[in-house]
């Protein structure tokens, strides 16, 4: 068969430690799986489009296949939001992918909602973390008050209803905000935290029932249908389910033992705290279910019946 | 044609357009357009041209360059220059060559609440020029002093520039800015020096003029408080980390709109005017970074820069002489070209390369800042030359032979900074 | 040719200078609202909700009315070096030629913000916090490279002696 070329763009640099555990590694998987038919052209650190247009950029072929982070782009696929809702069952990165994964196969209306694109798999980071500056936050009488870094959409109404003052600061400054006492906490997954050193300015890790967000690999749909079955078919054995769960697995649920290890280092190994299964079940009743009725009646007043159900499923499916 | 042959082919597109007199942004916009058409497709090609424009215009991070430019317009209009000139004019003044000395001091500290070089140069040319006109300047002297020290504009914080290479590069522009202080500080020093030297041989060229009692230094001084105000607000906000960049834009705007309040020195049309030249500005520095960025992408999408990058580096030579030709190529680009435009062209093709060959990032940033800024008083495009032109009516060749014993100075400090990289360093190592 | 010239810069110029006073009104809102979110956020430990996205919306409108301001003062930059040599139909010639290619190329940029328009309206996508649409700003943009393709084919039409 012909050689194909395809350009893939990932807005994270070449030398990111996800970049060296996940991607690279699964674009040879698509190389070795294809036999060579297909070669695979990296553009790493947004050197070919913004983790912002991600989506424009794979829909018009700017690139031929991209990494595209969805908390980008609120309001565009408000279904698939259900896997970001607060109190989720699943604990992984990889349970939440494979999910995810399932939800899409399974949901017309999802599906809908990335007809410009041909989605590769999906995956999603585990539950956020929360951490903290100088307070350990132990019940909902510690977060009161406090100013919480989230990441916008179901996160900030789940803070909101905890009581704590919801931020939104752009990544990169989350590190100066958090040593000059401008946030109190944030919520972050272990990657981020140990990406972004966040273990050198907080004291506290606290395992809570925060929301994940959601990430997709998509392609070119033109470019896709110029495709052979056969090469189709090779991309589809390392993509789909089983790339889902590759993706969560090493982006995230790696980087939680090397993340705590770090936390360790720094002498604060005994402050990681979990919440008292009472506990949790408070912070799911304030923050969690009164967020999962205020989506499920949006997503009805937009003409999706089954909502309820989506969200029962996306539930079950994590407890799997 | 190989992808790295267009990229080449294309770079020399962008130089035709240019010397045609298409506007630089729209001629790299162009180019960009159709380099990617012929390696993508027309699709992809359009894509870009849909996503860039907007994802360029509404950029939290980019806000800082209006933000920037709006606060040494308010200090303008405020008449802060006027007064850091006068200051600085009364330790100077009694000596010889003592004005233009004044100018290239006024110039740096002036820097200190500009974000660009031409702004520096307008400014101080409306003030300093009638001062050294006066006292019978050379007139060669006279604009050489403000051209050459207009440039300092872009080295000491804050500055367009920086912003720009930091965003390019991702590297911290808190750190570019504190890089910048020394090296700016000391090119004000290498061209007071210069003047020292010629009005030594030729004291005709620069006589002295008043000399100023202690009392009277005092308090030309008490007056240019503002300006330290701001520059430490800035500065010192940034190098304590208490704010972004962005925010420090934002304060630093809002002080120096309070400060010329509090002068009386801001009516309805001062306020207007300030906002509509920002304005003026804005669109030409962002016709310019859209137009690169798209060029950008289509140098990616050809792999030059990553190609070049290993090829370069795998050569058998001396990283320092790779270095020099990087220098010699951004020299000769100066002298063709505005010193963003350059800066988005060649950036993303060189800095891979730089990162290869182990040299400091942040160093490297002022380095090609250095660099840049003598492209503004080279000919035959030397845009500071050209503002001096139009603003002080001296004839150009004039101001060309006047800045030419500044370019040397330049060349001299260019060999300092590269052999001693702790003169950049040494700041922005004390912040962490 | 050249009363079409008058007639198009007559029909321009209002437009422009809407755009140039939205263009500084937002400028000084965007001030002051920075200004305000680091001042609450010190003083009173509350910082503006959204203030993050309301600055990048300001900038999207800051930005296109600013580029079609600063085409209709010529304040772009151009290299004069070459041209000035040559004879003065030539140079007229010349001139025709590039600010057709770049009213060609705004104009290509302008349909393809007026599809980005139809597209982000179509797509629902908002802000994160205040849930503002975003459509309406990329029409700014849309808005403004329009003007300046518009100012670039008037351009066209400018009698040789105003060289
Ligand atoms: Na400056
Ligand atoms: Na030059």
């Amino acid at each position: 068969a012909k050689e194909v070329t395809l350009r893939f763009a990932h807005q994270n640099p070449e030398s990111g430690l996800s970049s060296t555990t996940c991607v690279a590694p699964w674009l040879k998987q698509v190389e070795d799986a294809t036999g060579g038919a297909v070669k695979i052209e990296p553009y790493y650190g947004e050197t070919l489009a913004k983790g912002k247009d991600m989506w424009n950029a794979v829909k018009m072929g700017i690139t031929d296949i991209g990494w595209a982070f969805h908390g980008y782009w609120p309001g565009m696929t408000p279904v698939t939001d259900v896997i970001s809702l607060p109190a989720m069952s699943f604990e992984t990165a990889e349970k939440g992918s494979e999910v995810l994964w399932k939800l899409y196969e399974k949901y017309p209306v999802i599906q809908k909602e990335f007809d410009d694109v041909k989605v590769l798999l999906f995956y999603t980071s585990p539950p956020y973390s929360l951490i903290t500056v100088e307070k350990p936050v132990k019940n909902l009488d510690d977060i009161k008050g406090m100013k919480i870094r989230m990441s916008g959409g179901p996160s900030t109404e789940m803070v909101k209803a905890l009581g704590a003052v919801p931020m939104l600061i752009p990544m990169p400054d989350n590190y100066i905000s958090l040593q000059k006492g401008v946030i109190d906490g944030m919520g972050a997954p272990w990657e981020a935290i140990q990406v972004w050193r966040f273990y050198e300015v907080t004291k506290y890790y606290t395992e809570v029932p925060f929301p994940a967000v959601y990430f997709s690999i998509i392609m070119n749909k033109r470019k896709w249908n110029s495709l052979d079955k056969e090469v189709q078919d090779a991309i589809m054995s390392v993509s789909g389910e089983a790339g889902s769960k590759f993706w969560g697995k090493h982006f995230f649920d790696d980087m939680r033992t090397s993340g705590i290890k770090k936390v360790e280092e720094v002498g604060n190994g005994n402050n990681i705290f979990t919440l008292a299964p009472e506990e949790r079940q408070k912070w799911i009743d304030v923050g969690g279910k009164p967020v999962w009725d205020g989506w499920v009646s949006t997503m009805e007043k937009n003409g999706v019946s089954n909502a309820r159900e989506i969200l029962d499923t996306t539930i079950a499916l994590g407890k799997e | 044609m190989s992808p790295i042959e267009a990229g080449f082919l294309g770079m020399f597109c962008v130089l035709v357009l240019l010397l045609a007199r298409m506007h630089i942004g729209l001629a790299m916009g162009l180019i960009g357009f159709l380099g990617f058409a012929y390696i993508t497709g027309w699709e992809p090609a359009l894509g870009l041209l849909r996503t860039v424009p907007y994802t360029t215009f509404a950029s939290e991070g980019l806000s800082v360059i209006p933000l920037f430019i709006l606060m040494g317009a308010f200090a303008f209009e405020a008449g802060m220059s006027e007064d850091l000139y006068a200051a600085v004019h009364k330790i100077f003044g009694g000596l010889k060559g003592g004005l233009a000395m004044a100018t290239v001091a006024a110039c740096a500290c002036f820097a200190a609440i500009s974000g660009s070089s031409l702004a520096t140069a307008a400014t101080l040319g409306r003030v300093a020029m009638p001062e050294m006109k006066k006292y019978n300047y050379d007139l060669g002297l006279a604009t050489g002093s403000i051209a050459a020290g207009g440039c300092i504009g872009i080295l000491i914080p804050p500055s367009v520039i920086l912003i720009i290479y930091g965003i390019l590069t991702e590297q911290s522009i808190g750190k570019l800015f504190m890089a910048g202080v020394i090296p700016g500080i000391l090119e004000a020093v290498f061209y007071i020096i210069t003047i020292w030297l010629l009005t030594r041989r030729n004291p005709a060229l620069g006589p002295p003029g008043p000399k100023a009692s202690t009392k009277e230094k005092v308090r030309a001084f008490s007056r240019t408080w503002e300006v330290i105000v701001l520059f430490t607000i800035v500065i010192g906000g940034l190098y304590m980390g208490i704010f972004t960049p962005t925010e420090a834009a934002g304060i630093g705007a809002f002080c120096a709109l309070c400060f010329a309040f509090m002068r009386g020195k801001m009516k309805w049309l001062n306020f207007k005017n300030s906002l509509t030249s920002t304005a003026s500005t804005t669109g030409m520095l962002f016709l310019i970074i859209m137009g690169a960025m798209m060029l950008g992408y289509f140098f990616s999408v050809t792999r030059l820069p990553f190609e070049f990058a290993s090829m370069v580096a795998a050569l058998p030579i001396n990283r320092y002489a790779i270095l020099a030709c990087i220098v010699v190529v951004i020299l000769i680009l100066g002298c063709l070209m505005d010193s963003l435009a350059i800066v988005l062209l060649t950036v993303p093709v060189f800095y891979p390369l730089i990162l290869e060959l182990n040299f400091d990032p942040i160093w490297f940033g002022i380095i090609v800042v250095r660099v840049t800024e003598m492209g503004l008083i080279t000919p035959p495009v030397g845009l500071n030359v050209f503002v001096l032109n139009g603003i002080t009516g001296v004839p150009m060749h004039t101001i060309f032979r006047g800045v030419t014993p500044f370019l040397l100075a330049d060349i001299l400090q260019l060999i300092l900074l590269i052999s001693l990289p702790q003169i950049s360093l040494f700041l922005p190592n004390l912040m962490n | 040719m050249p009363s079409l010239y008058k007639f198009g810069n007559k029909v321009v110029q209002p437009a422009v200078n809407v755009m140039v006073s939205v263009a500084a009104t937002a400028l000084a809102v965007m001030m002051f609202l920075m200004a305000a979110d680091v001042i609450f956020r010190y003083l009173f430990n509350s910082p503006i909700p959204g203030a993050l996205e309301l600055i990048e919306f300001l900038m999207a409108i800051i930005v296109p009315f600013s580029i079609a301001y600063c085409a209709k003062l010529k304040a772009h930059v151009t290299v004069d070096l070459v041209v000035e040599r040559f004879p003065a139909k030539v140079r007229s010639i010349l001139r025709f030629i590039i600010t057709s290619i770049s009213c060609v190329f705004v104009t290509l940029i302008c349909w393809q913000n007026f599809a980005y328009i139809f597209e982000t309206y179509q797509s629902n996508l908002t802000s994160a916090v205040l849930k503002i649409p975003a459509a309406p700003f990329v029409a700014a943009a849309a808005i403004g490279t329009a003007v300046f393709a518009i100012i670039l084919f008037i351009e066209l039409f400018q009698s040789k002696s105003k060289e």
